[in-house]
C-alpha cells in the first residue's frame, strides 16, 4: 500500500517537474534593450546594463565607449524603463544625476523620441523601446524586459 | 312461366354482355387514349426529363464555371493584395530609411564638442551660542542670528572629444571681505610686537571697498577660488588619467563636497582642519574594474605638489612629489549597496624664505657678488595621512562613516604663532617649536529616507551625526566631540532645504566647554 502512495506521488511530482511550462507568448509592450550594430556583446545582464544608465560604466566588456540613450522624460517607456531596471522614481533619478553632476561632472544620458533611429546612427550606443516599435535587422536585441499585462 | 324465366335470364345476359361489351371497348378506349395520353406524357416527361438533364448538365458547369472564376477571382485578389502589401511595405521601408538617414542627431555630451555650465549655491540662517568671552568669536562662528552664503561654486565643462574632457569648478566668496585683519589686545603697548608677529593695537576688518570711478558707487569685491580645473582622458573603463587640479579622490565627504548632496550643513572638523588635502596639483591615474557586474573595484594614485599648509600648494619648494593611493570596492544591488574604501598618502611641506643679502650688510655679499638671494628651509615636515570610508545604503537607511589619521614629523622646526602661543595659554614672548603632531577623527552619520515620496512628492530625511575629532596635537584646545541632528527635505530635485541643530563639546576647556548651533539652508543645483 505504502509502496503505491509512493510510487503515486513520485509519478505526479515527476510529471509535474518534467512537464515543459506553458510559453508565455511576446507581448508588444515588452521592452527591447537594443544596441548598435556595430556593438560586438550581443547579451547583456541587468546589473550591467543599470551600471550603463548610471554611468559607472562607461566602456563595453569587447572595447569601445558604451552611449546610453534615454527615452524622453514623461513618457511611459521611460517610466516603466527606469523603475524596472533603476528602481527610482523620475524625481529620485534627476537628484541622482543633480548630485553626480557635482561630484564628478557627468550627466544624465541624453533624450530621444525615436530611439530606434538613434541606436541605429549612433556607435556604441545602447537603449530600449517596446516590441512592438522594432524593426528587423535595423539594431540588434541585447535583452527582453517582460511586462505582464 | 319458364320462358319468362329464361326470358330474365336471358335479359340479364344480355345486359352483362351489352355492359361488358361497351365497357370493354370504353375500357380499351379509355386504354387507348390513357395509352395513347401515356405514350404523350411519357414522351413529354422524357423530354423534360432530358431537358432538365440538360439543365442540369448546364447548370453543374456553370457552377463548375462560378468555382473556376471565384478561384480566379481569389487568386487574383489575393494576388494584388499581395502587390500591394509588397508596396505597402517597400514605401514603408524607403520612409523608415529615409527617417533614420534624414537630420542630424543633437547629442548633448560625449559624442560631440559640448560647453555647458552648471553649478550650486546655497543660502544659510542661523547662529552659534557659545561662552562670553570665548575665543570661538575668532572662527567666523556667527553669534547673532544672521543670513550667510558659504557657497557659490560655477562648474565649466566641455568634451571635445569622446575621450577627452575638461572640467572646472570655481568658488566665488564674499572673503576677504569683512574677515577678521587684526585685533586689538589689551595689556599690549599700540605699536604692537612685530617681533612677535603682533601689529597694531586695533581691531579692523578687511574691507575691499572700491569705489568705481564713473558712477561714484563703491563696490566690494569678493573672491574666487579654483576648487578645480583639469583635464580628463577617458579611453578606457580601467585606465584614466586627470591633469590640472582636482579634489583629493579620498573618503565620501571630499568627493560629495557641494551642499545640496552632503546631508548636514556643517562640515566635518577633519574637513574644516583639512587634514587630508582636499585638493592636490598635479596629476591622477584612476580606473574601475569590474570583478562581477554587481562588484566595482576601483583605484587612483595621485602624485601632486602635495599640501603646503601656508601656502595651498599651488607652488611646491621642494623637489620632493606627494603621492597617494585609494582603493575601493563596492557592491551594488537592488535594494542593498555598500562600499569600503582607503587612502593613502605621503608628501613632504616644505615652507622657505627668501633673505636677501647686500654688500656691506651681509657677509654673503661680497664685491663681486653685491647681491646674493638665500632660499632657506623654514618649515619641513612630512607627511603620512591613511584614511577609511564606509557607506551602507539599504532600504531607504544611509549608513556613512570616514576614520582619519595623520603624522607630521618634522625635520625642520620654526616657532609656532605667537597667537597660538597665546592661545595655548603660554607668553607670546615664549618661543615654542612646532613639535611631530599626529591627529585622528572619526565620524559616523545614520540617516533614513522617509517613504512619503509617494504621497507627498518630497524626500525627506531625518538624519545623525557624531563626530570625535583631534584633528592635531598641536592644536588640542580645539579637539571636540560633535553631535549633530537634521532633517533634509527635498521638495524638488534642484532644491535641498535642511534644518539642523548640534551641540559640540571641547576636550579641553580653553574655549569653553560646549559650543551650540541652530542652523537652516537652502541648498540649490543648477
Amino acid at each position: 500500500m505504502m509502496r503505491r502512495f509512493f510510487i503515486f506521488w513520485l509519478t505526479f511530482l515527476a510529471i509535474l517537474v518534467l512537464s515543459p511550462r506553458h510559453a508565455r507568448a511576446d507581448s508588444p509592450d515588452d521592452i527591447l534593450v537594443i544596441a548598435n550594430k556595430g556593438v560586438s556583446v550581443n547579451s547583456i545582464t541587468i546589473p550591467e546594463l543599470k551600471a550603463i544608465f548610471l554611468k559607472q560604466k562607461a566602456h563595453w566588456k569587447s572595447g569601445g565607449r558604451v552611449v546610453a540613450l534615454n527615452a524622453k522624460e514623461g513618457t511611459a517607456l521611460r517610466s516603466v524603463f527606469q523603475k524596472t531596471l533603476l528602481g527610482m522614481s523620475l524625481a529620485k533619478e534627476k537628484s541622482y544625476w543633480q548630485d553626480q553632476k557635482i561630484r564628478t561632472g557627468l550627466s544624465a544620458p541624453p533624450e530621444f523620441g525615436n530611439l530606434l533611429k538613434a541606436v541605429f546612427s549612433l556607435r556604441g550606443s545602447v537603449s530600449y523601446i517596446l516590441r512592438k516599435d522594432y524593426r528587423e535587422g535595423v539594431v540588434k536585441i541585447l535583452l527582453v524586459l517582460p511586462q505582464s499585462n | 312461366m319458364s320462358g319468362y324465366k329464361i326470358n330474365r335470364t336471358l335479359l340479364f345476359v344480355l345486359w352483362i354482355l351489352i355492359f361488358v361489351f361497351f365497357s370493354i371497348p370504353i375500357h380499351l378506349a379509355a386504354q387507348e387514349s390513357s395509352e395513347s395520353e401515356n405514350n404523350g406524357q411519357s414522351e413529354d416527361i422524357d423530354a423534360l426529363k432530358q431537358r432538365i438533364e440538360k439543365l442540369k448538365k448546364e447548370d453543374t458547369e456553370h457552377k463548375k464555371k462560378i468555382q473556376e472564376l471565384k478561384t480566379q477571382d481569389a487568386e487574383q485578389g489575393a494576388k494584388h493584395k499581395k502587390e500591394l502589401e509588397e508596396l505597402q511595405a517597400e514605401t514603408e521601408e524607403a520612409a523608415f530609411q529615409a527617417s533614420m538617414t534624414e537630420g542630424e542627431l543633437d547629442i548633448e555630451d560625449e559624442t560631440g564638442q559640448r560647453f555647458r555650465m552648471f553649478g550650486f549655491f546655497d543660502l544659510s540662517f542661523g547662529r552659534f551660542f557659545y561662552d562670553e568671552d570665548s575665543p570661538l568669536s575668532l572662527y567666523g562662528l556667527e553669534s547673532n542670528w544672521t543670513f550667510f552664503m558659504s557657497n557659490f561654486n560655477l562648474y565649466i565643462q566641455s568634451y571635445m572629444t569622446e575621450t577627452l574632457s575638461m572640467l572646472g569648478e570655481l568658488r566665488f566668496s564674499f572673503m576677504p571681505h569683512g574677515s577678521d585683519e587684526d585685533y586689538e589686545y589689551e595689556g599690549i603697548p599700540s605699536e604692537g610686537l612685530p617681533s612677535q608677529g603682533i601689529y597694531g593695537n586695533e581691531y579692523t576688518r578687511t574691507t575691499t571697498r572700491a569705489m568705481d570711478p564713473g558712477s561714484s558707487f563703491a563696490y566690494y569685491p569678493g573672491s574666487v577660488t579654483i576648487e578645480r580645473i583639469h583635464l580628463t582622458y577617458t579611453p578606457l573603463d580601467w585606465f584614466n588619467i586627470i591633469a590640472g587640479r582636482y579634489p583629493t579622490p579620498f573618503g565620501i565627504w571630499n568627493v560629495d563636497h557641494g551642499s545640496p548632496v552632503v546631508l548636514p550643513i556643517r562640515l566635518p572638523w577633519f574637513m574644516l582642519r583639512a587634514m587630508v588635502p582636499p585638493s592636490q596639483l598635479g596629476a591622477q591615474i584612476y580606473g574601475r574594474l569590474f570583478p562581477t557586474d554587481q562588484l566595482f573595484f576601483d583605484y587612483a594614485f595621485t602624485v601632486s605638489n602635495g599640501q603646503v599648509s601656508s601656502f595651498d600648494a599651488v607652488q611646491d619648494f621642494d623637489d620632493n612629489k606627494a603621492v597617494g593611493l585609494r582603493l575601493k570596492l563596492s557592491y551594488q544591488g537592488d535594494k542593498v549597496s555598500i562600499a569600503g574604501g582607503a587612502y593613502g598618502f605621503y608628501g613632504k611641506n616644505t615652507e622657505t624664505k627668501k633673505i636677501v643679502h647686500i654688500v656691506g650688510l651681509s657677509e654673503k655679499a661680497t664685491q663681486d657678488k653685491p647681491l646674493q638671494v638665500e632660499i632657506r628651509d623654514d618649515q619641513v615636515y612630512d607627511i603620512y595621512v591613511l584614511s577609511t570610508d564606509l557607506l551602507i545604503e539599504a532600504f531607504g537607511f544611509r549608513l556613512q562613516s570616514e576614520y582619519i589619521w595623520r603624522y607630521e614629523k618634522r625635520s625642520v622646526t620654526r616657532p609656532i604663532p605667537s597667537n597660538f602661543a597665546l592661545l595655548h595659554g603660554a607668553s607670546p614672548f615664549q618661543t615654542i617649536l612646532e613639535p611631530n603632531v599626529y591627529g585622528n577623527d572619526v565620524y559616523f552619520i545614520l540617516a533614513y529616507e522617509l517613504p512619503l515620496e509617494e504621497w507627498l512628492a518630497t524626500r525627506i530625511t531625518p538624519y545623525f551625526m557624531w563626530e570625535f575629532g583631534e584633528p592635531r596635537d598641536l592644536l588640542k584646545y580645539r579637539n571636540v566631540t560633535q553631535y549633530i541632528g537634521g532633517i533634509n527635505i527635498k521638495p524638488s530635485p534642484f532644491v535641498t532645504l535642511k534644518l539642523e541643530g548640534l551641540i559640540g563639546v571641547f576636550h579641553l576647556d580653553v574655549y569653553g566647554s560646549h559650543f551650540r548651533a541652530v542652523l537652516t539652508q537652502m541648498a540649490v543645483s543648477f
